[in-house]
Parts: structure tokens; sequence; C-alpha cells
């Protein structure tokens, strides 16, 4: 992947970006659809990597409260986690992430949620890779502020740099369902034992520390 | 995520000697699998039933087994990607068509079939991959014929890409730079060719993972890959344009509709396809080994099958017509 994305990038102003910042620019060119491919598989294959280990420690109560609410329990999340990974066709990646509903639904449900979402081949969870809703009107003036609420709102601005109406996506988790990742050890009928077997090698502490921290009272104060 | 209930449990299905229709009258299929068609004519426990699906049987499969595909693929190799693999593929069939209608159809029929059906996703997947899989390997052989033994075919060829090291050049540089798994397909395209010179003509196509190239599956949303092509080969790629003009020639309304239809005309017969999944060609070659991969798998391609399967009218040289 890094030979690639050296290959690909030599010389161009881009050399000294990171594989991430590349894979949310060039996500919405089709003519760099290989750029995109390379920078978005090295970050997620280091991704998956980073939150590997020999001997992880127990998950924290801090996290296991917050996968709860929002899971109803722990093993709810793994067995929705590991059936999405099993049940993809093709290699892909599924990510634990918390995300934030589009910027123009109410106050209240604008707290962070984790929810579990898949991406195949090379694709990429961040939102600022892709459009996903249609929300926010993008054609307004750019620099000012107006309001609490909505698009001209410091909050509104700050989701317009998103794509419109796109929602802050954080990953904090993710499973690289790659077939070089697992055929050797697993062999071409055990996919679903690697997962499992993934699932108890997590290290939590590093998951924890990927958590984006809200303010407040869970999400935007109210005035 | 939808999970499907068994239309009964697997215990009762047991296997069978079924052999997938599609090596029927094939000549590289025995002939004794003629009879495994109709399996009403044998006689069935009430309790047992029978799986339909069962991995289709390989001209070569013995010699496969025991020494690999010469030059190309080890025996372990090919345990992993057409012993272990098919099989796979055949169980999830069976578990998704068993006491359903369509539990007989082939899997041609059953890729065409659910192709745009998204409920039907798993069930499109597994029986498009055993089709799939099935066409790569049996254009490979033990002693494959090399195409000058079949001049017709290579002269067809030749007129449409303008030499072999061409075609060659062209299928190996799109699988390698496809990222991700999938195929590439050589497929004989009908009645392309509106000034006749031969009713059809020679097209590549790639379709990732179990992507499908019959082209009656359904509209293919995006007609060309751009991992495989580059500015100026896209922008040949005419998107639709609304005025018609002139007798002959692109812009012709009999041209323009068909430049509405997805790549490849009205009917597409592929003859050869190369498969590009990891399971094919990471044991033997590593991670890095795909270009040697594909290398390989060129000059083990046995055109005599590929000129059994390919149509009549392709194969010749063009024949140009006067208006």
């Amino acid at each position: 992947m890094v030979q690639k994305l050296n290959d690909l990038t030599a010389g161009t102003p881009e050399e000294n970006s990171t594989a991430h910042a590349l894979s949310l620019t060039y996500s919405r060119q089709p003519n760099m659809s290989s750029l995109f491919n390379h920078a978005s598989m090295a970050h997620n294959n280091h991704f998956f990597f980073e939150a590997l280990s020999p001997s992880p420690p127990p998950i924290s109560n801090s996290l296991t409260t917050q996968l709860n609410q929002d899971f109803g329990s722990l093993e709810t999340l793994k067995q929705t986690m590991l059936s999405t990974a099993n049940a993809m066709f093709g290699p892909g990646f599924v990510w634990l992430v918390k995300a934030k509903p589009s910027s123009n639904a109410t106050v209240q449900s604008q707290e962070q949620r984790f929810r579990v979402l898949c991406t195949y081949l090379a694709g990429s969870p961040y939102a600022g890779a892709h459009w996903r809703q249609q929300g926010t009107d993008m054609n307004t003036v750019a620099n000012q502020t107006a309001g609490a609420f909505g698009a001209f709102s410091v909050g509104g601005q700050r989701d317009a740099a998103l794509a419109p109406g796109g929602t802050g996506v954080s990953p904090v988790l993710c499973v690289n369902t790659w077939e070089h990742v697992w055929l050797r050890d697993w062999g071409i009928f055990r996919k679903r034992n690697f997962v499992e077997r993934w699932w108890e090698c997590v290290d939590w502490g590093v998951v924890e520390a990927r958590v984006p921290k809200t303010q407040g009272l869970r999400g935007r104060p109210f005035i | 995520m939808i999970t499907r209930r068994l239309a009964r449990p697997l215990s009762q299905s047991s296997s069978s000697a079924w052999v997938c229709p599609a090596c029927i009258g094939s000549p590289f299929a025995p002939r004794q699998a003629a009879a495994s068609i109709l399996p009403q004519t044998r006689r069935q426990q009430p309790q047992q039933r029978r799986s339909i699906h069962h991995v289709p049987p390989l001209t070569y499969d013995a010699t496969f087994q025991q020494d690999g595909i010469p030059n190309f693929i080890s025996k372990y190799g090919y345990k992993i990607a057409w012993t272990e693999y098919q099989a796979l593929m055949v169980q999830k069939l069976n578990e998704l068509t068993a006491g359903e209608p369509y539990e007989h159809s082939l899997t041609k029929d059953l890729a065409i079939q659910f192709a745009r059906d998204p409920m039907s996703a798993s069930l499109f997947n597994h029986a498009s991959m055993a089709h799939n899989n099935h066409y790569f390997f049996s254009t490979l052989s033990t002693h494959p014929s090399k195409l000058d033994n079949h001049p017709s075919l290579k002269q067809s060829l030749i007129s449409t890409f303008g030499s072999i090291e061409t075609l060659q050049m062209t299928m190996l540089d799109t699988a390698s730079a496809m990222f991700g798994p999938g195929f590439v397909w050589l497929i004989w395209a009908r009645d392309l060719d509106i000034v006749g010179t031969r009713r059809g003509g020679w097209r590549i196509l790639t379709t990732y993972l179990a992507g499908t190239p019959y082209v009656e599956a359904g509209y293919r949303q995006q007609g060309i890959d751009t991992n495989t092509n580059n500015a100026s080969s896209q922008s040949a790629y005419r998107g639709p344009i609304s005025n018609n003009v002139g007798y002959m020639g692109q812009y012709t309304k009999a041209n323009m509709d068909k430049a509405k239809l997805p790549p490849g005309g009205t009917n597409a017969q592929p003859v050869l396809c190369v498969n590009t999944w990891e399971h094919v060609w990471l044991r033997d070659y590593g991670i890095s080994g795909k270009r040697a991969f594909l290398s390989d798998w060129w000059d083990t391609v046995d055109w005599g099958a590929v000129e059994q399967i390919a149509p009549k009218e392709s194969k010749g040289p063009a024949q140009f017509i006067r208006y």
C-alpha cells in the first residue's frame, strides 16, 4: 500500500500528506480512484492493527456503560459486528463509530451515538469522504454566522464544511475482513472463527482513547 | 442485516451427485452427468432431501488435486480456490434455495434473476460467484492448447484488438489495476456494429466481487471502472446525448439507442475470464505476486476450451458489407 502510495504521490504537493487526508481529499474524484483506494486502505489497515493487543486488559466500566447505552449489551454489539462481518460478501471493514445525526435534527438528538457501519474494499467511513444526507444548503455566504441553529449558525457552518447534511463520524474500532488477513491462519471456511477471535484481541484501552469527548450535557448546550 | 430462516433443518439434507447443468453437453464434462439433471427419476425417502447443488466436476479435477495446475497453481492453491471455495459457495447456495421454487435453477439463471433484488443479495452473490468461479476453472487444463492452433479465433481477436499482445496486455493490466477482487472477462457482444461487419465484437469487461457479466442481469450503473482507465479513455466514453443525426455512424438513432444500453450491447457471451480474488493467488504468489499470477494465467489458458464456448459468428475475419 505504502509503495503504491509513494509511487502515486511522488513529486506532487501531496507527497507529505497523511493517508487519511489523502483519502478525504480524493474520495469524490473518479480520476484519482487508485490514489484514494491505496490511501484509504493504508489508513484503514493501520486503524485495524493499532487496536490489537496480544493480551488486552479488560474493557473499562465507563466504556462498557457507554456501549450498553447504545447497544443494550456488549454481547449485542459483539454479535452485531461479527454477524455483519460474516455476512459481507467480499472484503471490507466493519466499523464501530460514534456519530452525530444530521445538523437539521432537533437539539436533543444531536447527541452522539455509537453505531456499527460497514465499508467494502477500501471504502472510507469518514463523513468528510463522502456525502451522506442532503440537509443544509451549501450555497450560502461562507464566513458569517447568524442564530443558534440552522445553516447559518456556528454549528451549521461547521457542518457545512462537511458534505451537505453530513454527519460527524468518528470511528473507534474496525475489523479488516480482507482475505489476506485471515486466509492463512484460518482457512477459507473459518472467517467467522477469525472474527470471533479478533473480538478477544481488541485493546479496549486504545478504543476508549479514540472516543471523542463530548462537551457538557452530551451535546450542544441548550441556550 | 437480514437473516434467513431455513425451510428445513440442514440435518435433513444430504449430498448427491447432482451436476451443474451448465456442464451438461459441454466437452469437458463426464457423460453420466446428463442423468442427474432429473432428480425426480430417483427414488427419494420422504424424510431425506438431497442437496440440489454440488461442486461441478472439472475434467481435470483429479489431476489438479494431485499435482495442481501446471506452471500456475499448486495443489494447495487449487484446493483452496476450487475444492474448498466452490464447496462453500455451493453449500450456501443450497441453504438459500432449499424448498424454494428456484432450487433447481442454474447458477447463471439465479444470478440474472436476482441481480436487481436487494433482498436476495446473498443468493445473488453466491450463485454468481459459483458460476464465475466455474467459468474460470473450466478454461484451465493440464495440456492447454495454444491460440496458434485456433487460427479463426485468433484472427477474429486480432481484428478487434490489433494484436494478441494488445489483448493480453489489456486484460492483464486491467486485472492488475482493479483494486479488490473480481473478474476480468473477454466477451463476445452481439449486435453492436450497426454497419454490419460481424454482427458483434469482442469486449473486455470487469466485474468486482461477485458481479455478473451478463447484460440481461441489469443495467451497469457505472459504465467504466475508473480504477482501470485514465483521463483520455474516460473522456472517450460518452454519456447520453439527446439529438441524433445522419444515416450511419455513432450519432444515428440506432446507435444512440445502443449507447444507452449497458456496454456489451444486447447480448453478451463471455468466453474467458480471470478470477482475481485473493484466495486464488495468495498461497502460491504472495501478496505482491498478483501481476506474476496474471502472466502465468495467460500462458495457461486452454484456447481450445475458449474456442468451444465462443459463438460461431465470433470466429473468422471481418466481412465488409456495402450499403
